[in-house]
């Protein structure tokens, strides 16, 4: 091959033509540099979700253990495990070389001026073996195997002793509700973000926790247990013998009651995705692909660019290459020519790809709370391949048509050559795949923005501005310290109103539910969910009153803690229906009884449906249970109003540290435990809003190219047209429509695909917006507009022209 | 009176230069009229043409057609009137290239709102009279030049237009297809339309009644021919 002589045929010819042409090549690199980078900076994303956990040595042996509990028959995995089961774990598989039962919890460190809380892994000393998380201080082997030890991470090291040197220093904690000296191990190394366990602080089990419930008890889920198996091929083998271990060892009690029945064995790096269809993160494998998707769409869009204005610059050209293959060019010659510009083209794009790549990234982890690092010596050979393939597979296309042009037709036509009906047809497909893709992206975003505004902002039976919640008072001591700490929060400047409970919203603390049934219909048995509450509990949610009454300490039997006799609950609407009252008057002064036993309890009123929980699953009815003390795991809630939010909290710091000063002080806004339930697909509307802003970009400058290269090209034709007596207004319309058509067409596919998704997306919502038409035809419009606007000034210009100033344009 | 210019001029603006394409033309066209413009390359005939055909506009003058005065028509009105009133023979043909020869001619009457089925025996019968009927399917690319300048023929005459304006239609033809189309053009000169034709072809200009001859953008002399 005589490649030196090409490659300086290319050159000059790239070169000449980015002098020549500014406005086709900056469009070209622009939209090249746009959709590289969205393809590389979604892929980098995609890479970071699917690559989680897999940095770790040996990930690929190391397994979670999962519960399999039966419900209503039907089996549902849970990621804890009881830790009793794993010293039966080990003892019967030992195929399992490691293994370590994780509890994660909160702990108040006690430093000289402060009380802080923080989250710490309880693990046992084997923790490293089975889970290698690499140490920049200390010994793995032994880090865990004294009993006061702890392990911190290098951030924590560094807030609490300012330097990573800390081994042998003491800590002073309040955790497993007792006080105590640790002293430094070790302190790991920096983690990637893309873990699912972030350990800040690692502590051993030790032998007053054996001997708690968590730890004996075949019915209480500890935590998570890990283990790390010989082999991976032992996996499959234990996961084959899990429900002989069940009915081996776990009671037949706990079995009846459908825990238990059956493991999982889960790879450690099939976890981040597994816990989103567990329900417990929002890893959703599904909008990591749409990423992706997104990503790859945009590159094809650039691609499709620079095909179409290659082959349009071609036909302007078309008269040059008949030329030069009269003139003895070969058909390969043409081929290498193509191809080698649009190369150039992409390598030129490929500079700028990479600023943006690092402008985006940044931003794009803020979105989406991630910690992509741009892996430089990944990205740069990536980028390499893309421009060499990008290259290709735009200058195919336009190397084979223009090649195969015949010269003589060429030649002969009257004027400037076009690419016939299949070329026309081409190029139409191509840009109605860039602007059904634009349009697609674009109404999906604006429903879920839309339907996260709803979530946002929806009913939810009460009032959540002016609403904290200080978690786990119980935390402060007896029952009788609670409620002296609720009457101080009363007394806070702005605090209106104050109450223990139980369930907090969004998914956050503890709730649980029970079939209940009217005694004088034993066939009606829907699911309740139990709310225990304090005084004063549905003053400050916000409740009100359908039917009878509330609570009240007159009435001595509507407290659980006081009495013998039938106790009183509170209902809510849903659960009147659920339980067959017709009315919520029908329901008052009913006696109702749990499924399981006996004890009646009268319904003294009916309140309005609360949703405490997702918008996604159905809301729940409750049942209400008013005890005058507070207990185990109670909570406080706070309703103020008049006063910033941070003057309340800081006064309600001040009493709980004068209260209990090794305890952290924790509270939450009812309205940021909320903000979970749309903050997901908040931040995935903005990244569709991003992908859908780039592909519009890119379709767009195709457009606006394209229509200069087309206009130039019909100038003739609209001078005959003019000269046969039509109107500017009737060749500017013939004009748009050329242009607009491709948009109408992309609209209506991108629509209803967007359509079929957005319907299967909204359909995992309990509460949702309809499917409006008018989304699509607001976005559908504003395509529409903003193609026009994009053409509108060539087009204008050339339906303007004098005919006989356009006649003479060729 | 058809046609009546006065004092027209026409000049041409570029960045320095200014070109006088024509300057001061008073001219006047009877109804029925075949004028046959004569003048060396750059004295102006297509300009001239171009102005009588209101598809460039004169710098100055007044270009009173019937009784209309043209010159102070907005767009949308000379649109009217060119699709009324125009026929345009290009030197160049300037058919459509996507379009077929059948297409093209009935671009004429696009603009006139007219039901299809006309449109079609219009069309049918302008193909017929210029005699490339068999052609009437295939693109101009697929078509000689004489065929071509027959099919814009037949695009300017199918309208049945009352004034024809003819920029060298037999410049880029031999003797043979020169004679056919200056054989049309006579036979609609004698059907009553009113033609003006730019040629370079003494012989062509002696077929029509009237020969003006141009230099420098000025009418020099407007000649009857006996005939
Ligand atoms: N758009 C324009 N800009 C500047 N000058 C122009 C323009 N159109 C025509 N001219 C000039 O006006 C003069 C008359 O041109 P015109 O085309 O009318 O000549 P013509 O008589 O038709 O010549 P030919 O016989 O070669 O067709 C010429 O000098 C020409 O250069
Ligand atoms: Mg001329």
């Amino acid at each position: 091959m005589k490649l030196t002589p090409h490659v300086h045929t290319v050159f000059a010819a790239f070169f000449r033509q980015m002098r020549c042409h500014r406005l086709y090549t900056a469009i070209n690199v622009m939209g090249l540099a746009l959709g590289l980078a969205a393809c590389l900076t979604f892929g980098l994303i995609a890479r970071y979700e699917f690559t989680f956990d897999q940095w770790l040595h040996g990930a690929r042996g190391i397994y979670r253990l999962d519960a399999v509990n039966v419900q209503d028959g039907r089996a549902s995995e849970i990621a804890d495990a009881p830790f009793r089961v794993y010293d039966a774990l080990k003892a019967a598989f030992p195929e399992i070389t490691h293994a370590t039962r994780i509890r994660p919890d909160n702990i108040s460190i006690i430093t000289a001026d402060d009380v802080r809380s923080s989250n710490a892994l309880y693990v046992d000393p084997d923790f490293f073996e089975t889970l290698p998380y690499p140490l920049v201080r200390g010994d793995a082997a032994s880090a865990l195997s004294a009993p006061n030890s702890i392990v911190l991470s290098e951030e924590r090291a560094r807030t609490y002793f300012h330097t990573i040197n800390v081994i042998g220093q003491k800590l002073t904690v309040d955790h497993d509700g007792r006080k105590a000296e640790l002293i430094v191990t070790g302190v790991l190394s920096h983690v990637p973000g893309n873990v699912t366990l972030q350990p800040d602080m690692l502590i051993p089990i030790d032998s007053a926790m054996l001997a708690s419930p968590a730890f004996l008890q075949w019915g209480i889920e500890g935590g998570y247990v890990f283990c790390r198996l010989h082999a991976p091929s032992d996996a499959k083998r234990l996961q084959g013998a899990m429900v002989r271990f069940s009915l081996d060892h776990v009671p037949p009690q706990v079995r009846d009651a459908g825990e238990l029945r059956d493991w999982r064995l889960r790879p450690l790096p099939s976890l981040h995705f597994l816990d989103g269809t567990l329900g417990i993160s929002s890893a959703s494998r599904n909008s990591v692909i749409m990423l992706g998707l997104i990503g790859l769409l945009a590159l094809l869009s650039a691609i499709i660019n620079t095909i179409n204005l290659s082959t349009a610059r071609g036909l302007l050209r078309a008269r040059e290459v008949a030329m030069r293959k009269t003139l003895g060019a070969t058909r390969g010659d043409l081929i290498i020519q193509f191809m080698g510009e649009a190369i150039l083209l992409a390598a030129c794009a490929a500079i700028p790809a990479l600023a943006l790549i690092e402008i985006a990234i940044p931003t794009i982890n803020a979105l989406g709370g991630w910690d992509v690092v741009i892996p430089y010596d990944l990205l740069i050979p990536a980028l390499l391949v893309l421009v060499i393939l990008v290259g290709m597979v735009a200058g195919t296309y336009p190397a084979f048509w223009l090649s195969a042009y015949q010269p003589a037709r060429v030649l002969a036509a009257s004027r400037m050559a076009t690419m016939g009906r299949l070329g026309a047809v081409v190029r139409l497909g191509l840009v109605v795949i860039q602007f059904g893709f634009a349009i697609g992206l674009s109404v999906s975003s604006v429903v879920i923005l839309r339907q996260s505004v709803f979530v946002r902002d929806m009913d939810r039976g009460f009032d959540r501005n002016g609403l904290l919640f200080i978690p786990f008072i119980d935390n402060i001591g007896t029952p009788t310290a609670q409620l002296a700490l609720m009457d101080a929060f009363r007394n806070v400047p702005g605090v209106t109103t104050v109450s223990s409970f139980y369930t907090m919203p969004g998914d956050f603390g503890f709730s649980a539910a029970d079939y209940f049934s009217p005694l004088n219909a034993p066939d009606q048995r829907p699911r309740l969910e139990w709310q225990d509450v304090g005084r004063d509990y549905f003053r400050l949610f916000g409740l009100h009153l359908i039917a009878g009454r509330l609570f009240d300490d007159a009435h001595g039997e509507d407290d659980q803690q006081k009495g013998k006799g039938i106790h009183s609950v509170v209902i809510d609407a849903s659960s009147a229906r659920a339980l067959g009252y017709t009315t919520p008057q029908a329901a008052l002064g009913q006696t109702i009884r749990k499924h399981t036993d006996r004890a009646p309890w009268h319904v003294i009123g009916v309140v309005n449906d609360v949703r405490l929980n997702s918008a996604r699953s159905a809301p729940l009815p409750s049942i209400y249970f008013y005890s005058s003390m507070p207990y185990r795991f109670s909570s406080a809630g706070v309703r103020f109003e008049n006063r910033p939010e941070r003057d309340v909290e800081a006064n309600l710091r001040t009493i709980w540290q004068s209260r209990a000063p090794d305890l952290a002080f924790s509270a939450l806004l009812a309205s940021d435990l909320l903000s979970h339930d749309y903050r997901g697909d908040e931040r995935r509307g903005e990244l569709l809003a991003i992908g859908a802003g780039v592909a519009i970009f890119i379709a767009l400058m195709g457009m606006y190219a394209l229509a200069s290269f087309t206009v130039a090209r019909r100038m003739l034709e609209v001078g005959i047209r003019k000269t046969l007596g039509a109107t500017t207004a009737r060749v500017l319309g013939l004009l748009l429509g050329q242009f607009l058509k491709p948009v109408l067409g992309a609209g209506l596919i991108g629509c209803t695909l967007a359509w079929v998704v957005m319907r299967n997306w909204l359909s995992g919502f309990d509460a949702r917006i309809p499917l409006s038409p008018l989304y699509f035809a607001a976005v559908f419009a504003a395509a529409l507009l903003v193609a026009a606007l994009t053409v509108l000034f060539q087009t204008l210009n050339v339906a303007r022209a004098e005919p006989a100033r356009a006649l003479r344009a060729e | 009176m058809l046609i009546e210019l006065s004092h027209i001029q026409r000049l041409y603006r570029s960045d320095e230069v200014e070109t006088t394409a024509l300057q001061d033309i008073d001219l006047q066209i009877e109804t029925g009229e075949f004028v046959a413009i004569m003048g060396p390359s750059g004295c102006g005939k297509s300009t001239l043409l171009n102005i009588l055909g209101t598809i460039d506009r004169p710098t100055s003058g007044s270009y009173r057609f019937g009784t209309q005065e043209l010159t102070a028509m907005n767009e949308a009105e000379l649109a009217k009137f060119r699709r009324e009133h125009l026929g345009y023979v290009f030197q160049s043909f300037n058919l459509i290239d996507e379009l077929t020869i059948e297409e093209n001619i009935e671009l004429a009457l696009i603009y006139r709102e007219m039901p299809k089925s006309e449109r079609r025996a219009r069309v049918a019968h302008a193909v017929d009279h210029v005699g490339i009927a068999h052609r009437a399917r295939h693109y101009p690319s697929q078509l000689s030049g004489g065929q071509q300048q027959r099919a814009a023929i037949a695009r300017a005459i199918v309208g049945q237009p009352s004034l024809i304006l003819a920029d060298e239609p037999t410049g880029n033809l031999d003797t043979d297809n020169g004679a056919q189309v200056m054989d049309i053009l006579q036979r609609l000169n004698d059907e009553g339309a009113t033609i003006i034709m730019v040629t370079h072809s003494p012989s062509h200009a002696d077929l029509a009644r009237r020969r003006i001859d141009m230099l420098d953008g000025q009418v020099v002399v407007s000649v009857r021919n006996a005939i």
